[in-house]
């Protein structure tokens, strides 16, 4: 079953949206984009195909929708999927994986690839997709893995980060669940190249066939299902623009201070 | 003997002296007086008196004149030279006797009291002003002297006169001395400091002045002193104080036009009300733009009727680098290719980055409204008219023409660019031909021609081969290895995702890279005192994260593989070399000019060192260099080269030899033909003016009060007494002459022996004739 069944769908339905799920799977081509095919100008969003948990075609689809309907961004609407191992993750600097069961072992060669992905610049989302509460399992093997590519722990992510208004002012971090309003991250160098939520950030954003969310969020209904597409795009523009938020804050003041001798004042970081 | 020559006239004393050895004379006479009447008794046996006489003479004459030869006499002639010319009269040369109307200028009443001393011969005239001349021609001459040195003519006088006296020295001046004599004895001063003192006294004569005033008080502005630091950075703001001085327009209303140029471009001016003034400071400030030597000017606009006006202007030497390099970054949308930018920019420790990036797409209406997000409005007003000037570089990067008010701003945007700014517009699917840059005044700063949208609306995907040109492959802002070899195996290694189309060579711009079809896709040019570049994709990002490498997807599972390291330090090193050209670092310039580090004096030659050297650092050998001079306020665009210089040598080097340049600002360009395109550099230099001499105009003769002091000498007002100057006395001239003494010995003369023969002979002959023993 779908982590972001809807509780209320029957059987029928259920067997209905799995298979235009995997109708779209089939006929959109989610395979890994070749060298060819890469559009610099256009951001894709890659999904890390790690095999714990469902596909997540339909999120990946609404959220790049929102950053079109909503930001200037150019998103490209065709997810791409790619394993761990694949070198062509080095192609796509914004990652998306999520899972609701424990992770396999990453191989030697994913270790490398993921860790260079992450030295380069790139970012990783994290999703626990557990189904009425975060995966243990998943935590627990995500967090191991993660130790393998950098060794370092997660750590909580200060309500007053850049990546809280990076767009949308954001006071938490929900999904299809709203069990901890933590971000959790994992810096390399000056930026979070992980970013971790245990709410089920994709079941809200999954979408029937016909169009309508295919999961209720809880407990908050519609009002949390648009903080979790705020929290979509603030992730997206994070890994965009970085600290951009920080500096742009203060912009009019940097302008004004361009007769200053010596370069501007640190722009605050909440961090 | 003393000699004498057409100066000399010598006057010739002569004194006999005997040596004094007393017991010696009183034997020498006795038997003298002894022999003397032993000759008597003896010729009394002669037969006549005459005789006797005779022989007593010849005895006495002979014994006197052993007398005489053992005195020793010795004729000692004193030369006793008296300068024909002992009154040394110094006319000050300097330019501020040029003050005063026509044909009564402080030079003309100078001239005619020193000709009236002249007329009365005796005297030598000197000239005065930064350095002491002797023996000048009035007619020939005119005050230009950078400076009143009266010391050092004073100096000059006195060693000129080493062997000799003077009888007077005379100063003609308006008093304005502006060397070591005011410094060593400022306003409060009584009499002269004892070196000074020591100067006027070792003359031995008095030292008078004729102090020349103005008939009626001279009106003047003057700028008496600029000062500022002489170093600075570039687009910092820098305090300037300006020192005023106003003298004879008391009855003067209105205000005066304070202005300060760089490089004769106006920065800052300043009214400054004239009434009541007569001495100020006024304190401004202005920005250098660029990096270099410049050329700070404060300058009064004229009054009608001013004595002179070349104390109305000041110059300073100011040395500018660059602290930070400061960018403005305006991202028509996030994307890979800003995120990767703004990670580079932020990182490098010399730039100093502003972004502003369009967040939010056309439609977005009620998603994006409210409080709930972080928007705030695109600061145009703020960016374009208050802090543009503040910038190094502008970075359009994917930036629609259209919708964020740039055409509104395009007069400012232009004029920072043309004036030096540097512009990079980095391209994608909103830029360009795409972006609706064709047949806007921002594609007039472009180095590429741009066409209106194909049918591919000015933006193709796919991917292509970038491909270094002829030209792109010794320019210092493409090459991305140590030769051009290895420049063109690192193109070779990238790939270009998309670009955007519709873009053709400019006349006069270089084409660095270009697609298989010759289509551009890197360029560079200048735009009058700025440069432009474009690139013309979105995705030189795959760069930085290593995703455009051709291994990178094969290459082992061990992590970063070279081809990696090299893409990333390709992104690197390209923009930092295009970032580097744009703001004119003179390490990415082909033409280095060395100008001189302080103002050239009027008359000297202006050296200015030049350096060729390709973007490999190779030096450019036997290129012919062309230059011209031009006023900075008339600099063109286009300035006409002149004027052929040396050729460089085997290093790359030449030195270029500027002669015969009025005193002013000047900006000096060079320029040389490489790969059959015109290369030029551009240096201000400046060629000092005497204004110190000239900063206080108004005559001032409490300094000569002093000298005459010293010496008890007189001061007359405008012309010398009628009954001429008093001289020293002679005394002087005696002391000074005893020294210079000829001693010649009349009694070892050969004559004196021969004579003492005779005599003895001719009374030998004389005694055996007249029959005596």
């Amino acid at each position: 079953m779908s982590p972001w069944h809807h509780r209320g769908m029957s059987p029928w339905h259920q067997r209905g949206v799995a298979l235009v799920v995997a109708l779209l799977a089939l006929t959109a081509g989610l395979r890994p984009a070749p060298a060819t095919a890469l559009s610099a100008a256009a951001v894709q969003i890659a999904w890390l195909k790690v095999n714990a948990g469902p596909d997540p075609v339909s999120p990946l689809e609404t959220w790049a929708q929102e950053m079109r309907l909503r930001t200037s961004v150019a998103v490209s609407g065709q997810p791409v999927a790619l394993r761990p191992e694949d070198r062509a993750i080095l192609r796509y600097p914004l990652l998306y994986m999520s899972g609701d069961r424990a992770l396999s072992p990453f191989s030697d060669a994913a270790i490398a690839v993921l860790r260079r992905h992450f030295s380069s610049g790139g970012t990783l989302i994290v999703d626990n997709a557990g189904r009425a509460e975060a995966s243990a399992a998943f935590d627990a093997s995500f967090r191991r893995e993660l130790q393998r590519i950098i060794p370092q722990q997660l750590q909580k992510i200060a309500p007053g980060h850049v990546v809280f208004r990076t767009f949308y002012r954001l006071d938490r971090a929900v999904g299809r669940r709203a069990d901890s309003h933590d971000l959790e991250g994992l810096r390399v160098g000056n930026h979070y190249a992980v970013l971790y939520t245990r709410n089920d950030l994709g079941g809200a954003l999954a979408r029937q066939s016909l169009g309508g969310y295919a999961l209720a969020v809880v407990p908050g209904g519609e009002m949390q299902r648009e903080l979790a597409l705020r929290l979509a795009v603030n992730l997206a523009m994070y890994a965009l623009c970085l600290d951009y938020k920080d500096d742009q804050t203060h912009v009019l003041y940097l302008l004004s201070h361009r007769r200053s001798a010596s370069p501007a004042p640190a722009a605050g970081r909440e961090e | 003997m003393p000699t004498t020559g057409e100066i000399w006239r010598d006057r010739l004393e002569w004194s006999l002296s005997i040596s004094n050895h007393g017991w010696l004379w009183t034997v020498a006479l006795l038997a003298a007086i002894a022999v003397l009447a032993l000759t008597a008794v003896n010729a009394r046996s002669a037969q006549r008196p005459l005789h006797q006489v005779v022989l007593v003479a010849l005895r006495a004459v002979t014994i006197t004149t052993l007398l005489i030869v053992l005195g020793q006499p010795t004729w000692v002639s004193q030369q006793a030279r008296q300068d024909g010319k002992a009154i040394a009269v110094l006319l000050d040369s300097s330019a501020s006797m040029a003050t005063g109307p026509a044909g009564k200028t402080r030079w003309d009443r100078a001239v005619a009291a020193a000709q009236e001393i002249m007329a009365r011969g005796g005297a030598q005239l000197w000239a005065v002003g930064d350095r002491a001349q002797a023996s000048i021609n009035t007619k020939l001459y005119t005050p230009t002297g950078s400076a009143t040195d009266l010391l050092g003519g004073l100096r000059a006088v006195r060693d000129a006169h080493v062997s000799d006296a003077l009888r007077a020295v005379v100063i003609v001046s308006d008093g304005l001395d502006t060397a070591e004599l005011r410094g060593r004895n400022g306003p409060d001063a009584t009499a002269l400091d004892g070196e000074s003192a020591d100067i006027v006294r070792s003359l031995r004569a008095p030292v008078h002045a004729i102090a020349i005033d103005d008939p009626t008080p001279a009106m003047d502005i003057a700028v008496t002193a600029l000062r500022l630091s002489q170093f600075g950075f570039a687009r910092t703001f820098m305090p300037v104080a300006v020192d005023i001085e106003i003298a004879g327009a008391a009855d003067q209303k209105g205000a005066l036009t304070l202005q300060l140029l760089d490089n004769g471009k106006p920065l800052a001016s300043q009214q400054v009300p004239i009434a009541g003034l007569t001495r100020r400071t006024i304190s401004m400030e202005f920005q250098p733009l660029h990096v270099g030597t410049h050329v700070i000017e404060a300058s009064i606009t004229p009054l009608p009727g001013e004595a002179t006006t070349t104390n109305n202007r000041a110059f300073a030497g100011l040395s500018v680098v660059r602290d930070r390099i400061r960018i403005l970054h305006l991202a028509g949308q996030p994307s890979w290719d800003t995120r990767f930018l703004r990670t580079y920019l932020r990182a490098a420790a010399n730039v100093d980055l502003v972004s502003f990036y369009i967040m939010v797409g056309e439609g977005a209406g009620a998603y994006v409204a409210g409080e709930d997000t972080t928007l705030i409005p695109f600061p145009a007003k703020e960016i374009f008219e208050d802090a543009l000037a503040g910038f190094d570089v502008v970075i359009l990067h994917n930036f629609p023409y259209g919708p964020f008010q740039l055409e509104q701003y395009m007069p400012q945007l232009s004029q920072h660019i043309r004036s030096g700014g540097g512009l990079l517009v980095l391209g994608g699917p909103l830029a360009l031909s795409a972006g609706g840059y064709f047949g806007t005044p921002l594609a007039d700063l472009l180095p590429v021609q741009l066409g209106p949208p194909g049918d591919d609306g000015g933006w193709s995907e796919g991917t292509l081969a970038p491909i270094l040109t002829p030209l792109g492959n010794h320019h210092p802002v493409a090459m991305l290895g140590r030769d051009a070899k290895e420049s063109e195996a690192a193109w070779r290694r990238h790939s270009i995702f998309g670009r955007n189309s519709g873009m053709l060579p400019r006349q006069g711009t270089a084409m660095l890279v270009t697609d298989a079809k010759d289509r551009a896709l890197f360029a560079v040019g200048d735009v009058e005192q700025g440069r432009s570049a474009v690139l013309a994709t979105a995705s030189l990002w795959t760069w930085a994260f290593g995703a455009d490498t051709e291994h990178s997807a094969d290459a082992g599972a061990t992590g970063v593989d070279q081809s990696e390291r090299d893409a990333r330090g390709d992104y690197h090193r390209l923009l930092n070399q295009t970032i580097a050209w744009l703001v004119r670092d003179p390490d990415y310039e082909l033409i280095r000019l060395t100008p001189p580090a302080d103002p050239v004096a009027v008359g000297e030659p202006v050296r200015i060192g030049v350096a060729l050297r390709d973007g490999a650092g190779e030096p450019l050998t036997q290129m012919q260099l062309q230059w011209t001079a031009a006023e900075p306020a008339t600099m063109q665009e286009e300035l006409p080269v002149t004027f052929k210089g040396p050729l460089t040598d085997e290093r790359g080097l030449a030195t270029l030899e500027l002669h015969g340049l009025k005193p002013g600002a000047w900006l000096i360009v060079v320029q040389v033909e490489w790969q059959g395109r015109p290369q030029r550099a551009v240096v201000p230099i400046v060629i000092a003016v005497p204004a110190v001499e000239t900063a206080q105009i108004q005559p001032n003769d409490r300094l000569l009060h002093l000298i005459a002091k010293a010496s008890a000498g007189t001061v007359w007002q405008g012309s010398g007494p009628a009954n001429g100057i008093p001289l020293a006395p002679l005394d002087n001239i005696e002391s000074l002459a005893r020294a210079e003494l000829v001693h010649t010995e009349l009694w070892s003369r050969p004559e004196a022996l021969i004579g003492l023969l005779v005599i003895l002979c001719l009374e030998w002959v004389l005694r055996r004739r007249w029959g005596l023993a």
